[in-house]
């Protein structure tokens, strides 16, 4: 099988795939719908294995459909997107397995289950996408998916939120997408390949920030996620902390990263904005006792930190970056999938009525505690390569105030993480007794949390992926130079 | 083809007329006909997509007739449409009664349409002009009540004036040029070099603008539009503001000032402005709305706006983004107003704050009211992404960011007050009163998903779309610059 039709098959079995799945549901087979995502699912996370290896030895692929004069659908396949694609759709596959167990109570599973599939294709299109026009079609197709998703229990409150949310990704989005038309002005294409190492106008950077951080929930455009980690499933908030506000960050990395090119001043207030988001929703997750939306703020913090490794445009900076991106999708989908589980045990969010649950759940204390070293940034968890490499990113670039900071922030993370565990798993019961989450639903979250340990063991992998990433950066911005 | 031409006005000529007897045999054999004869004209109009890039003429009832890129786009929405709502009224019509009249004053709408489409003078659009406005009162007031005939009488007293002023314009036109034949003036306009210099043409240039700008509802002619789009039959309401304001309207306005007057720049201006005023007028208006044919209706007029605008910028790009726009437009809104007609159908009301999940009831209308709602929010992958995207692009290639940031932000916009109909009316909780509605009938969910998968597949595909049939619509209006 060659690349071209591997990636083809990567992208388009979970987006295609995906309307079997209201069809099976009119045919009466509901009972068929969970396994035939975790299939489709499981077969678009297979399909990119193939990929890694041709990646790694610094393969590049590239082509393009022409569809309507500057409009085309161009496919690159390359170390940043197969990273990505690897990435999401395996922590899509557990979402999905989870799903099976956690689902199952309520009518509409079809629907459920073809909006996850829907948003799943529509990451993998966005991935390997380099057209802006498709970036931002495939960019709207998955905040499409997450309108429906947060609202997916028609509670009247839950509602609003996907509304808010959507309302805020869309307005970002769409601003982005003005954005875009700007540089078409001024370059005449919007193929990301032939606008590297342009440099893009003020105006039109700022409306694509706007896109980037209403996706990528940053501070002051964050606000939609915290409501939409509380409201619904905890599938949901996972999904949402562990692949769709990576999406953001995926965006710059392709865009400015691997393309455009921005001013210093511009880096700047770029690398403000990312330490104050990840500084400000550090605090905010301290005081929180919601633990949903603890962790919520907390996914706000680390995507500020991610942002910050982007940014520095410097080596150490997006390899950090990018491992990140890998170890916060596992260890935070962890942390949301116990919350998940203690909120079936306890009936409740609120972790001041929690308390010495780890004698009644002692897999999900451990798998939470893992996650949280991890996101908090202990060594050796693979968290703190990707912090250190972030920091180290940061005064690599000469920007040692803002690194300072970022460690400050660090401590923050580590002390509200020991401190929800404490809270939640230590001390003395304060509610009712409760019993293990349901096999399914543990054995997943348990894998997560092996998955943590699994990169931080084998971080070569991920670093050897992310340094050819980094080195593909770098020559694609080399290559310029020397024509 | 020239001779099947003839068939956009015989066939629903003979079939209105045939209507009386073909009730008589039946009321199926009615539905019958009037289903064939939609489905004919449609498939009609969809066999001339490859002469797109041709004009072709013929004689019919003494007067000369055409059809031309920018003619076939229109024929395609108008008679693609027209064969849903028909399908639409099959099922819908029972709660009226009185279907043959229905249909019969239905076909008469569709021949004005398309006599509007086919005119090759100005005196055969004016004179199809009446006959599509006529059937169209008559259609308004369909239900005999109180504020169907209100509505009717206040949008008749109001187009009796447009189409007075219109006909002035006419008139105008023939007393300094000697001819009303599009082509004649066409020739005789630019070989004077008017446009700007002649004060008789810009009398007649504002005649017209506000003749046939009071058919397209163009803010501040737009006062009958929020009143006749809600009291007519859903159907009818998805003809009016899917396509009679905008074959009625806006093509006029086409023909006239972008074909015909050789695009003078005090008219793109006017277009301009008041296309920005529709559009934020009829978005604000919209918003405050809590009947939902209203609030559609008020929708309408912000998305005419949108096509002023691109007509107004007046560069290829926006100018086939307007065009793709009116097509994209029907679709949507028509569906939009079929799925409002399906609630109140099976609830009875127009009140969005009496409803309330629904959703879990009419499955196929919650369903295709996304579709709808995505589409005229300009989310992609949905039509409605593309044409604005079109638009958009020619407003900021023409130099004009602040009109394409205010489009851009009128489309969240958009998206916001449609999202506030999907909550209040399909999600939430459940109105108990509302407990046991069911589906609405075969042949209506069928016409809401046909309009559905229309919006999503020409989304989807809209590069075949905009090259089989916008691009030659729009060639034919930049001809030559």
């Amino acid at each position: 099988m060659g690349i071209q039709t591997n990636a083809l098959l990567v992208i388009s079995i979970p987006l295609l795939g995906s309307l079997l799945i209201p069809l099976l549901g009119w045919a009466g087979l509901k009972k068929a719908t969970g396994p035939l995502t975790v299939i489709l699912i499981g077969a678009a996370n297979i399909l990119t294995w193939p990929l890694l290896l041709p990646v790694l030895h610094g393969g590049m692929w590239h082509w393009s459909y022409g569809l309507y004069r500057w409009i085309s659908l161009s496919l690159t396949v390359d170390a940043l997107a197969v990273f990505m694609a690897f990435t999401a759709s395996l922590i899509a596959t557990l979402i999905a397995i989870y799903s099976l167990g956690y689902i199952e109570h309520t009518d509409d599973e079809p629907e459920y289950y073809f909006i996850v599939t829907l948003f799943l294709g529509a990451m993998m299109g966005l991935v390997f996408s380099t057209n802006l026009i498709f970036l931002y079609l495939f960019w709207e197709i998955a905040a499409l998916a997450c309108w429906r998703l947060i609202g997916y229990y028609r509670e009247p409150d839950y509602i609003w939120k996907a509304d808010k949310a959507f309302l805020v990704t869309f307005g970002g989005a769409v601003l982005m997408l003005f954005g875009f038309v700007l540089v078409f002005l001024q370059y005449g294409t919007f193929e990301i390949t032939e606008l590297r190492g342009h440099e893009i106008g003020t105006v039109a950077l700022v409306l694509i920030m706007a896109g980037v951080f209403s996706k990528s929930a940053t501070v002051p455009l964050h606000t939609w996620l915290p409501d939409a980690g509380v409201a619904p499933s905890t599938i949901t908030s996972l999904l949402h902390a562990a692949i769709l506000v990576k999406i953001g960050l995926y965006g710059f990395a392709r865009m400015f990263c691997n393309g455009m090119v921005i001013s210093p001043r511009a880096q700047t207030g770029i690398l403000i904005i990312a330490l104050a988001s990840a500084f400000i929703s550090a605090c905010a997750a301290l005081k929180e006792t919601n633990i949903k939306r603890m962790l919520a703020y907390s996914t706000v913090s680390q995507i500020g930190y991610t942002f910050l490794g982007l940014a520095a445009f410097t080596h150490n900076g997006y390899i950090g970056a990018l491992l990140y991106i890998m170890a916060h999708g596992f260890a935070k989908g962890g942390l949301f999938l116990c919350a998940g589980i203690i909120e079936h045990g306890t009936h409740t969010k609120d972790m001041t009525k929690m308390g010495g649950l780890i004698k009644k759940m002692p897999i999900t204390a451990i798998a939470y505690a893992i996650c949280a070293l991890s996101i908090a940034g202990i060594p050796p968890m693979a968290g703190f390569f990707s912090k250190w490499f972030v920091i180290s990113g940061l005064v690599e670039g000469g920007h040692k105030v803002i690194a300072t900071l970022a460690i400050l922030t660090a401590v923050l993370t580590l002390f509200y993480m020991m401190k929800s565990f404490h809270v939640v798993f230590l001390g003395e019961s304060r509610g009712e007794s409760h019993a293990e989450g349901v096999p399914v639903m543990v054995t997943v979250v348990a894998i997560l949390a092996g998955l943590t340990i699994l990169t931080s063991i084998l971080l070569q992998l991920p670093y050897h992926l992310a340094s050819v990433a980094d080195g593909e950066r770098l020559l694609k911005l080399a290559t310029l130079v020397w024509r | 083809m020239q001779q099947s031409m003839r068939l956009f006005l015989i066939l629903p000529l003979v079939a209105a007329i045939l209507m009386p007897w073909a009730s008589k045999l039946g009321r199926r054999i009615a539905d019958v006909l009037v289903a064939v004869t939609g489905l004919g004209l449609m498939v009609l109009s969809l066999c001339f997509i490859p002469y797109a890039g041709t004009t072709s003429t013929f004689q019919l009832f003494g007067a000369q007739f055409a059809v031309d890129g920018l003619s076939l786009l229109f024929l395609i929405v108008v008679n693609a449409v027209a064969f849903f709502c028909i399908l639409y009224s099959i099922d819908y019509i029972d709660h009226y009664g009185g279907r043959a009249k229905f249909y019969a004053l239905m076909l008469l709408m569709i021949l004005g349409l398309n006599g509007i489409l086919l005119a090759q003078d100005l005196f055969s659009l004016y004179v199809y002009l009446e006959v599509a406005s006529i059937s169209s009162y008559v259609l308004v007031a369909y239900n005999l009540k109180f504020d169907g005939i209100e509505s009717a009488l206040k949008y008749l007293l109001l187009s009796v004036v447009g189409t007075g002023l219109t006909l002035m314009g006419i008139s105008l036109i023939y007393l300094n040029c000697g001819t009303i034949g599009f082509e004649a003036l066409k020739a005789v306009l630019s070989s004077i070099g008017i446009g700007a210099a002649s004060p008789v043409f810009l009398l007649a240039a504002g005649l017209f603008m506000a003749g046939f700008g009071l058919k397209a509802a163009i803010v501040p002619f737009h006062a009958w539009l929020p009143d006749a789009h809600p009291s007519a039959p859903a159907p009818i309401s998805a003809m009016l503001s899917g396509v009679v304001i905008k074959v009625a309207g806006v093509y006029s306005l086409i023909r006239i000032f972008l074909y015909i007057y050789p695009a003078p720049s005090q008219i793109l201006k006017i277009f301009l402005v008041l296309g920005i005023i529709s559009m934020i007028a009829g978005a604000i208006i919209a918003y405050f709305q809590s009947d939902i044919k209203r609030m559609l209706a008020y929708s309408s007029i912000s998305q005419i706006g949108y096509i002023l605008i691109g007509l107004g910028i007046g560069n290829p790009l926006a100018i086939m983004g307007a065009l793709f726009h009116v097509f994209n437009h029907a679709m949507f809104k028509s569906l939009l107003f079929l799925n409002s007609g399906a609630i109140q159908y099976r609830t009875g009301t127009r009140n969005i704050n009496e409803m309330g999940g629904l959703e879990s009831r009419m499955r196929v209308t919650g369903a295709t009211g996304i579709f709808g709602t995505l589409s005229i929010a300009g989310v992609p992958p949905f039509n409605g992404f593309w044409s604005k995207l079109f638009i958009v692009m020619g407003a900021v290639v023409a130099g004009k960011y602040v009109i394409a940031f205010l489009m851009v932000f009128f489309s969240i916009f958009t998206l916001g007050y449609f999202l506030l109909i999907q909550r209040r009316v399909f999600f939430g909780k459940l109105n108990m009163k509302w407990a046991d509605i069911k589906e609405a009938p075969l042949t209506m969910s069928l016409a809401m998903i046909f309009l559905a998968a229309t919006c999503l597949l020409s989304g989807i595909f809209f590069s075949q779309v905009v090259q089989s049939v916008i691009e030659p619509a729009a060639n034919l209006l930049m001809g030559g610059k």
